[in-house]
């Protein structure tokens, strides 16, 4: 920098009071920088703040520089760019005498001279001001400015002497210093506009024959230098920019014409390939700047120079990316320069050159780590790689790659390629440098291997920092290639299996197939058969291979086949592109076939291999599915339908690749529901089929990932094989037939297709579409068929028992055992056993789907009672089939037996006279009625032994021989006159059996129903009379009118008990109206007759019937009950309740009586009275 | 002249390359596959930009001693790429970018036929 600067800052010329101006001319070099001045550009160009320095001089007229200036600016450096003329003088006097005539003569230099810019400085002494009491009229800057200033009287400067240090001194010679940068500035913008101008009009003359590109560089440097120092670093940069795309130019030119005389200067073979020195120190190569002022560059010093100039100007700006960035290109662009010039290079010394460029760059850029982003990390990758792979090159030239021999050509060239090498005599770099790196890569095969692994190492490790993975697995293959040179195969194998990776995700094939043949190298070398025989067979059924390597690599595959057991995921071998199931069209279940029989599956493969593989076996693995579904449901075994409901088939959704007639399981389906929209009636409105997961299944998929990587397969488990035996599979399309027995029933998916050739098993999954069997089997059943309409109980009933044996014949003869449920008696009729609760039955050896149907007789029991509401009894019979192992051994089939009629027993009463009825209600139609003979009631032998009951007896009442008909239409009655019953209280209970025969209509034998029935309350205590009659003096019952109601309750017994009893009227309020109280409590202590006369009035006329009377036992408050130990009752006992009689005690005997009742009188007329029964 | 063009689907996978010279088919491949980093980079830098519209072209993506090659992305991340000779100074900016747009209509063409779907490997008569 400071080697530069003194050359290229403008000068100042000083004249006038030189001593004066030397006691000042280091504060005015001092001050001058220390601030900004504005630089206000022509040609549009934006103002900018620059800080100025330059450099004084004694002004003196030198003829030779100003014939030179008058044709134009030649240099710019060094430059006299402002004239100053310095002088001291207190008052006009002096002024006047002296001072004018050397101001003006001093002027009259200047204006002779091309740069005309001046200045006048007028030192002034504070102190002599002071001493002038009186100010003058005029100072003599006044007058200065007068005589020379002319229109810019700016021109001339008063400045106190800062020397004598005072405030107002030091302000004064603050203004100076502004005037003087801005004077400097105005100079200096006018000489730097003049002297772009020559370098515009050189640069116009390039074509010329003489014009010389050295010349040119230099003077256009100038304007680069002259922004440099004015800090204008990216300004400095373009003119270097300019120059370098112009020479580019040039070059270009020169490819398609002829080349200028000075650029076969450049064509010279250059000496020193030591690579760009960019040591910050030293920006400014002086020996190569000299080189050019000589004409006596080569090329590549030339743009060693050039993009040092630049590198530095970047560095300066913080910018080591660019560098970094501008390197690769400029690497690229001066390799294409050489070829373009001609340029003949000692062997290796272009590799040679960029190599330290590239490391000579990335030291420099590392070492200004503070700007180091991840794009500048971009562009060092690239370097990195560039100069690992001029390193491979330098190597292979110098005979160092591992293998190589050296021979005497290749250590000349080490020695010829070292000699143009030279460090930079930089003390301070850091060691090693890229010079010394080389040169000790150079030395030795080791020391060369250590420096390529680490120059990849980082190349690599840079290109994985900045996330370009594809570029770093690249160099694995570089490396991968080194290390099997270095017969070190091993190494190479994760490079390129890495690769590989890589190609297969992003499924590039060619670059596949190329990485397997190289692995296949590796694996073969190292001795890794089994995965050599992947490999080869991935490059043999490459189909773009040449025929040669596919076959070469075949027969490797062919040859290793017999000793290596290997699993190849063959889906790019041998590829299945075709499944076709035969499936059963007869049965109900789509896509299935039944139990037992061979399963047919027509399969296509394609074998891209370039010759005929002959397996042993090509099969089709086959995996059971296990769905909970099909548990627990046993209509599966009766060989119904077994679709999950309101599940609706989408195969139209799925997409299948194979043209196989597959339905996809059930863990595809789309999960659709069935939805009904009511009117508000609660009819229908419409119907809809919704997905309740439709945002789930819908969603966009992520396509991502879908690539089938996988690298390598499993054979998975299964459970059947389609399978074939012994065939050669040929390349191109091949036509098989699978078989497979389906010996158990489920669901089936198939899932990988094995082809086993040798040892080898070619695997690919066939798993997508999912391609499904089922396997039906559908199980014997038992059912019972009636015969006819209702099975009746208490009579034989006859029904069919029917086998049938779906898909599974029996061979032997079964039994099948029967039970039937409690009531129920079964029997065989061929066989000549009785009726009873289990039975085996023997079936004879059937063939499949055959049915067998045999009669079986029934009996159920007439186990019901008197109630009418259990027409039927459900029985059960149980088919026992121990022989059946998947189906639940115990069958049970429901039976419903109708009872054939109900039975009820009533007890009636003739004031003490009891009668028994027995009521038989048929229940079947007049079609299958029952005849009944000889009823009879008996009672049990034990009644008779209670001396009280020794005279009871039965008088039928009964036609003794006659034969009853009952169906639903025709009950029948039988009635028994119970004689010879004691009169008393408290009556035994008698239990009575009724005992009929009957029989169906039409059947020969009589069976025997008996009932039972219990007596109670069968002696008459107490009778009732009730009388209506008409109020004296009336003949007739009218409407409307009073008339009296007698109440006679007689004691049959004659006990006298002191009971006492309460009546009630019970009158229908629509006929009778009854005045006063409607019940009484009375005693029949004393008497055997008591009479109670109510008053009542009947409301209509007509036969009405007499208002019923109820009798019960009253029980008073005071009377305590015979059970007095719980207290609860005592509660009760407290108040009086009434206990109602039997339905047998108390004779009624004027029930249903009627009295006939005139209407209203509607006049006095006469009146009727009239009673009659019923 | 271009010495490779190439078409690169959006999981990466080639869609479709021809070279001039058969022989460099392979070599082509790899510096198509690993131009796949340069766009992806590029992607990610104009996706930071955050303009509106996505410039297409995408500009010289990489270059080397012998080749240049230029990458050109669509809506739908399907890439083209062109390799020219470095030594090729006719082929400029603006030429590659008439090559770009003349390339990007042809694969439009041929995504409009209903019989190609998208994605699969381009194949010519």
């Amino acid at each position: 920098m400071c080697i530069m600067s003194t050359t290229t800052q403008p000068v100042i010329t000083y004249s006038g009071d030189t001593q004066l101006f030397s006691t000042l001319e280091s504060a005015t070099v001092q001050g001058l920088p220390q601030e900004t001045v504005e630089w206000k550009r022509s040609y549009g160009r934006p103002p900018r703040a620059v800080t100025l320095s330059a450099s004084f001089q004694p002004f003196k007229i030198d003829n030779d520089s100003f014939k030179e200036q008058s044709k134009g600016l030649k240099k710019l450096s060094g430059a006299e760019v402002l004239h100053t003329y310095w002088v001291e003088c207190q008052d006009i006097d002096t002024y006047k005498a002296n001072v004018r005539e050397s101001i003006q003569t001093w002027f009259t230099q200047i204006k002779q001279v091309e740069c005309s810019d001046w200045l006048i400085i007028l030192v002034e002494n504070s102190d002599s001001k002071k001493s002038k009491q009186i100010l003058p009229r005029t100072t003599v800057l006044d007058k200065v400015k007068n005589d020379f200033g002319g229109k810019t009287t700016e021109r001339c400067i008063a400045v106190i002497d800062p020397v004598k240090g005072e405030t107002k001194s030091s302000e004064s010679w603050q203004t100076f210093l502004f005037r003087l940068r801005q004077a400097l500035m105005a100079a200096f913008s006018r000489t730097l506009t003049k002297f772009e101008e020559t370098v515009r009009t050189q640069r116009e003359r390039r074509n010329e024959l003489n014009w010389n590109f050295c010349n040119y560089f230099l003077l256009q440097e100038e304007l680069a230098f002259a922004f440099e120092m004015l800090g204008l670093y990216d300004e400095a940069l373009v003119q270097y920019d300019e120059l370098d795309a112009l020479f580019t130019q040039f070059v270009l030119n020169s490819a398609v014409g002829d080349a200028p005389d000075w650029l076969l200067a450049f064509q010279a073979t250059p000496n020193n390939w030591s690579g760009v020195c960019l040591n910050p120190k030293t920006p400014f190569n002086m020996e190569l700047r000299q080189k050019i002022q000589n004409h006596t560059m080569s090329v590549i010093d030339f743009r060693n120079y050039l993009f040092a100039r630049q590198s530095a100007l970047l560095l300066i700006s913080s910018k080591p990316a660019e560098v970094a960035r501008r390197c690769l290109s400029y690497v690229q662009s001066y390799m294409y320069e050489l070829k373009l010039l001609n340029v003949n290079t000692v062997d290796g010394a272009i590799p040679t050159w960029i190599l330290l460029t590239c490391l000579q760059v990335l030291s420099t850029c590392q070492s200004h780590v503070g700007a180091t982003g991840n794009q500048s990390m971009e562009s060092f990758a690239l370097l990195w790689n560039m100069a690992k792979d001029k390193l491979y090159e330098l190597g292979r030239k110098c005979g160092l790659l591992p293998g190589a021999s050296v021979g005497s050509a290749e250590l000349h060239c080490v020695v010829t390629l070292s000699s143009g090498i030279t460090d930079f005599g930089d003390e301070s770099a850091v060691r090693p440098t890229p010079v010394d790196k080389l040169k000790e890569a150079l030395s030795s095969s080791q020391a060369f291997t250590r420096h390529y692994l680490e120059l990849s190492e980082l190349a690599m490790g840079t290109f994985k920092h900045c996330g370009r993975l594809r570029s770093a697995r690249l160099i694995g293959r570089d490396l991968s290639r080194f290390y099997l040179q270095l017969g070190q195969p091993q190494k190479s194998v994760s490079f390129l299996l890495d690769l590989l990776r890589g190609y297969q995700e992003e499924d590039w094939p060619l670059l596949r197939i190329d990485t397997h043949i190289e692995l296949a190298e590796v694996f073969q070398k190292i001795g890794d058969r089994v995965r050599f025989i992947e490999a080869s067979a991935n490059i043999a059924a490459y189909p773009a291979l040449n025929a040669e390597t596919r076959m070469k690599y075949f027969n490797h595959l062919l040859q290793s086949a017999q000793d290596e057991f290997r699993s190849i995921n063959c889906s790019s071998m041998m590829d299945l592109v075709d499944i076709r199931i035969h499936f059963d069209t007869s049965l109900e279940e789509p896509f299935s076939v039944l139990c037992d029989s061979i399963v047919r599956a027509e399969v296509q493969v394609v074998n891209h291999f370039p010759g005929p593989v002959n397996c042993s076996e090509v099969t089709v693995t086959v995996k059971a599915v296990k769905n909970a579904n099909d548990e627990g449901k046993p209509s599966k075994a009766a060989g119904k339908k077994s679709v999950t409901e309101k599940s609706i088939d989408t195969k139209g959704i799925e997409k299948s690749a194979l043209a196989t007639k597959a339905k996809t399981l059930s863990s595809d389906y789309i999960p659709i529901k069935e939805q009904l929209h009511l009117k508000q009636d609660g009819s229908l409105s419409s119907v809809a089929l919704v997905c309740p997961s439709a945002q789930q299944l819908l969603g966009r998929k992520v396509s991502h990932g879908l690539l089938p990587t996988e690298l390598s397969v499993i054979k998975e488990e299964y459970t059947h094989k389609l399978s074939v035996k012994d065939v050669n599979i040929v390349p191109g399309v091949n036509r098989l037939t699978l078989q497979m027995k389906a010996d158990h029933a489920g669901t089936y998916v198939l899932s990988q297709f094995v082809a086993c050739s040798q040892r080898l098993e070619f695997i690919q999954s066939v798993n997508c579409p999912k391609v499904s069997i089922t396997v039906v089997e559908v199980m014997p059943s038992v059912t019972f068929i009636k015969t006819r309409d209702d099975l009746l109980a208490g009579t034989d009933q006859e029904v069919e028992l029917v086998v049938r044996t779906g898909s599974t014949a029996f061979q032997n003869e079964k039994t099948l055992r029967l039970c039937s449920s409690r009531g129920l008696m079964i029997n065989l009729p061929k066989t000549d056993s009785l009726f009873q609760r289990e039975l085996d039955f023997v079936l004879p050896p059937m063939a499949a789907f055959e049915t067998v149907s045999h009669p079986l007789k029934i009996r159920a029991d007439l186990g019901f009672t008197a109630s009418k509401e259990a027409t039927f009894v459900e029985h059960k019979l149980s088919v026992h089939c121990p022989w059946l192992s998947k189906t639940p051994p115990l069958l049970d089939l429901p039976l419903n037996v109708y009872a054939p009629f109900t039975v009820q027993y009533k007890l009636h009463t003739a004031y003490t006279k009891k009668f028994v009825n027995i009521h038989v209600q048929g229940l079947t139609p007049s079609s299958r009625a029952f005849e009944f003979q000889n009823p009879n009631v008996l009672l049990p032998d034990a009644t008779y032994k209670n001396p009280a009951l020794s005279k009871l007896e039965w008088r039928n009442l009964n036609g003794s021989s006659q034969t009853l008909k009952i169906s639903q239409d025709q009950p029948a009655n039988y009635l028994w006159e119970l004689c010879g019953a004691p009169a008393q209280y408290d009556m035994p209970l008698l239990k009575a059996e009724f005992s009929v025969d009957y029989r169906l209509v039409g059947t020969t034998d009589w069976k025997i129903f008996s009932f039972n029935f219990d007596i109670v309350d069968y002696a008459t205590l107490f009778t009732v009379r009730s009388r209506v009659e008409p109020v004296k003096g009336n003949d007739f019952l009218r409407a409307g009118s009073l008339c009296h109601m007698t109440l006679t309750v007689s004691d049959v017994l004659q006990q006298a008990s002191s009971a006492a009893l309460m009546y009630e009227v019970l009158a229908d309020q629509a006929l009778w109206a009854v005045c006063g109280r409607t019940a009484g409590v009375f005693s029949m202590e004393g008497s055997s007759k008591h009479s109670v006369t109510l008053d009542v009035m009947p409301l209509v006329c007509g036969f009405l019937p007499l208002p019923a009377v109820r009798l019960s036992r009253y029980i008073p408050a005071e009377q305590k009950p015979k059970e007095t130990n719980r207290k609860a009752d005592l509660a009760a006992a407290t108040l009086p309740r009434l206990e109602p009689f039997g339905a047998g005690q108390v004779y009624n005997w004027s029930k249903a009586q009627q009295v006939h009742v005139l209407a209203a009188p509607s006049n006095n007329g006469p009146t009727s009275f009239d009673t009659s029964t019923s | 002249m271009a010495v490779c063009i190439g078409f690169i689907g959006k999981e990466n996978s080639p869609l479709f390359l021809r070279c001039i010279n058969q022989s460099q088919e392979l070599q082509f491949h790899y510096i198509m596959h690993t131009c796949i980093d340069f766009v992806e980079e590029k992607i990610i830098q104009s996706n930071k930009s955050g303009s509106d519209v996505r410039e297409l072209y995408l500009g010289l993506l990489y270059s080397s001693e012998e080749v240049k090659a230029y990458g050109f992305v669509t809506n739908t991340k399907v890439k083209i790429v062109i390799i020219i000779d470095s030594t090729n100074s006719l082929l400029r900016d603006n030429e590659i970018r008439a090559i770009f747009r003349k390339l990007h209509n042809a694969y439009t063409e041929l995504v409009c036929n209903p019989f190609y779907t998208p994605g699969d490997p381009i194949t010519s008569k």
